[in-house]
């Protein structure tokens, strides 16, 4: 049963672009372009964010606490200064709880109503 | 459309965005730009532009909004949330600090030794009311600064309003009513350095338990939540 009294449930649901911007951090830790990249790709071209609106995303997501910003001196990438450190942005163990409460919260929406459309198909 | 052009659309957006998000971001937006423009041109660029003139409106309006929100008063006086915390940032810091006591005690000190005879003949003659006034402007400043959660700026009201208390207990011989009120600042100032970020209540609740630290409050809130969720028991 869910734990209402829990602050993680306070952040939910969350929007969609929120949803897919920690769900490409789930599988590791990426720098903006790359999380443009991702959650384009996992939305199959639906969901295509702004400059402007990924980056008020991560603040707010920052503020939050449910991602991290991590230095990163990787290879550099096309258009990068040479030598200076990549930001990149991970998930915290609280965006975790937060990204799988919402994964929850969906998982029962679409049960809850395949259930119903079954009954009503049968 | 190419891809200079688009560098300088964006130098020119970013201007419109708040001032700690572009020292938080504005650096990282326009690296992510320069991969961006090395990768597309003409048609894709346009494409770019236009998307990031449509939701701008919304983002810009969202990050002023929560910028006020969230640094509000801090953010316009003291940049203490500044990613770069250097020698250069204390030095501004304690500047202002100094600034804020220096203005109110010279204000006091003048009252209190200046002959305002020179004056024309009023209320704003008289040193006394000069000196209320004085001791009442602080106030709302204090509030803002206990509702942001005690910043450093704010330090010096809280002692000037410690002060005043004492004096007109002081002068109405109330001298255990002046322990008690020190005893309760002391313990409200030991209470306001221990600040937890997370505390589930509102947000205006939550900058007033930073301030005040109402652990007490936040126990009887989860309580509360804890019972109202809890479902009944029949007999």
């Amino acid at each position: 049963m869910t734990d209402h009294n829990d602050p993680i449930h306070e952040l939910l649901p969350l929007r969609e672009p929120t949803f897919y911007i920690l769900l490409s951090l789930s599988s590791g830790e990426k720098h903006g372009y790359a999380i443009l990249r991702e959650v384009e790709a996992l939305s199959s071209g639906r969901v295509r964010l702004s400059t402007g609106t990924l980056y008020e995303a991560l603040a707010r997501l920052l503020d939050q606490e449910l991602i991290e910003r991590v230095e990163s001196s990787g290879k550099d990438q096309p258009g990068q200064h040479p030598g200076r450190p990549r930001k990149s942005y991970r998930l915290s163990p609280r965006g975790l709880e937060v990204l799988q409460a919402e994964a929850e919260r969906l998982r029962q929406m679409v049960a809850a109503t395949q259930q119903l459309l079954s009954e009503e198909g049968g | 459309m190419s891809s200079s052009a688009l560098r300088e659309f964006y130098r020119h957006l970013l201007k419109l965005y708040p001032p700690l998000f572009r020292t938080e971001f504005g650096e990282e937006i326009q690296s992510r730009l320069r991969t961006v423009t090395g990768k597309q041109a003409g048609l894709a660029c346009l494409r770019l532009v236009l998307r990031e003139l449509v939701s701008a409106p919304h983002v810009l309006l969202s990050l002023h909004w929560r910028e006020w929100r969230l640094r509000g008063l801090k953010s316009v006086l003291l940049p203490t949330d500044l990613p770069t915390r250097d020698g250069r940032h204390s030095w501004l810091l304690a500047g202002m600090e100094a600034l804020f006591f220096l203005t109110w005690a010279g204000l006091l000190i003048l009252l209190t030794y200046a002959d305002l005879a020179w004056l024309k003949p009023g209320w704003y003659r008289n040193a006394g009311a000069w000196g209320l006034l004085a001791a009442i402007l602080p106030l709302p400043i204090l509030l803002i600064g206990l509702l942001r959660g005690m910043p450093r700026w704010a330090y010096p009201y809280y002692g000037m309003l410690l002060a005043h208390l004492c004096y007109a207990a002081l002068l109405y011989h109330l001298e255990l009513i002046m322990g008690a009120i020190i005893l309760a600042l002391l313990a409200l100032a030991v209470m306001a350095a221990r600040v937890n970020a997370h505390q589930p209540l509102p947000r205006f609740a939550q900058h007033l338990g930073h301030s005040l630290q109402i652990d007490p409050l936040r126990w009887i809130v989860r309580h509360l939540r804890r019972r109202a969720a809890a479902p009944a028991v029949g007999i």
